[in-house]
């Protein structure tokens, strides 16, 4: 277990996070468990019917959600505070990356040690912004999200302005 | 005089924790504002009121969320 790394970030919308995987790696690189609803498919992966990924040293289990598999390249840019656009460039080291369900019916986000950091605010960014655009869809017209901005200090800013 | 833009702000720290702020809400409009935004991205785990919410007119509230 000393192979993996954890986003630290709670994720309380799968269904956000899988299409915050999309956004990163692309639509085709993310295999996701079939199930009616998202809701079912973390029931399925806690039960370990889920899709199989492979740890570190060629263990497999299959408890996830979804998964991005070892050696996917990735291309994600974030816009900087000062106008200028990180680029974010790499392959998946290792391990597949993976949204796997818990027992409990919670989910979390495992990645290899190696994995860039950067990526994993890339991950951060555009789930953030996922779940703000699904409030603010909620929340009727008026509501704007705007693209996430990475701060000097590592922090991202996701703003959502409301207009009229 | 124009209306001041209202803003919700979510700050995701290098660490993962996330801080939601709201920005130029009139009172108990930011917390309408803000709560569907931290139900929807974890517990609130501190609240805190600036000054000039309890003025009537509200720079905003900041909520820490997150494990």
């Amino acid at each position: 277990m000393s192979k993996i790394v954890k986003i630290n970030l709670q994720i309380r919308d799968p269904e956000a996070f899988v299409q915050a995987l999309r956004d990163v790696f692309g639509q085709e690189a993310v295999e996701v468990l079939q199930a009616k609803t998202t809701q079912e498919a973390v029931q399925a992966a806690s039960q370990g019917k889920g899709l199989a990924r492979r740890a570190y040293g060629g263990v497999f289990f299959r408890d996830a959600v979804a998964v991005v598999r070892v050696g996917t390249p990735y291309a994600a840019s974030l816009r900087q505070e000062d106008g200028r656009v990180l680029e974010i460039r790499g392959r998946v080291p290792y391990s597949d990356m993976a949204l796997v369900a818990r027992e409990d019916g919670s989910v979390e986000l495992l990645a290899d040690h190696f994995t860039d950091q950067q990526l994993l605010t890339a991950l951060r960014a555009a789930y953030v912004r996922r779940v703000a655009e699904k409030v603010a869809r909620r929340q009727g017209l008026g509501h704007q999200v705007l693209d996430p901005v990475l701060r000097e200090n590592g922090e991202i800013v996701v703003r959502v302005v409301r207009i009229g | 005089m124009a209306a001041e833009k209202e803003i919700i702000e979510i700050r995701i720290s290098p660490e993962g924790e996330i801080t939601v702020e709201g920005l130029g809400f009139q009172g108990d409009e930011c917390d309408a504002a803000l709560d569907p935004y931290l139900k929807a991205l974890g517990a609130a785990r501190e609240t805190r009121r600036k000054p000039e919410y309890f003025r009537g007119v509200s720079r905003g509230r900041t909520v820490r969320v997150g494990e």
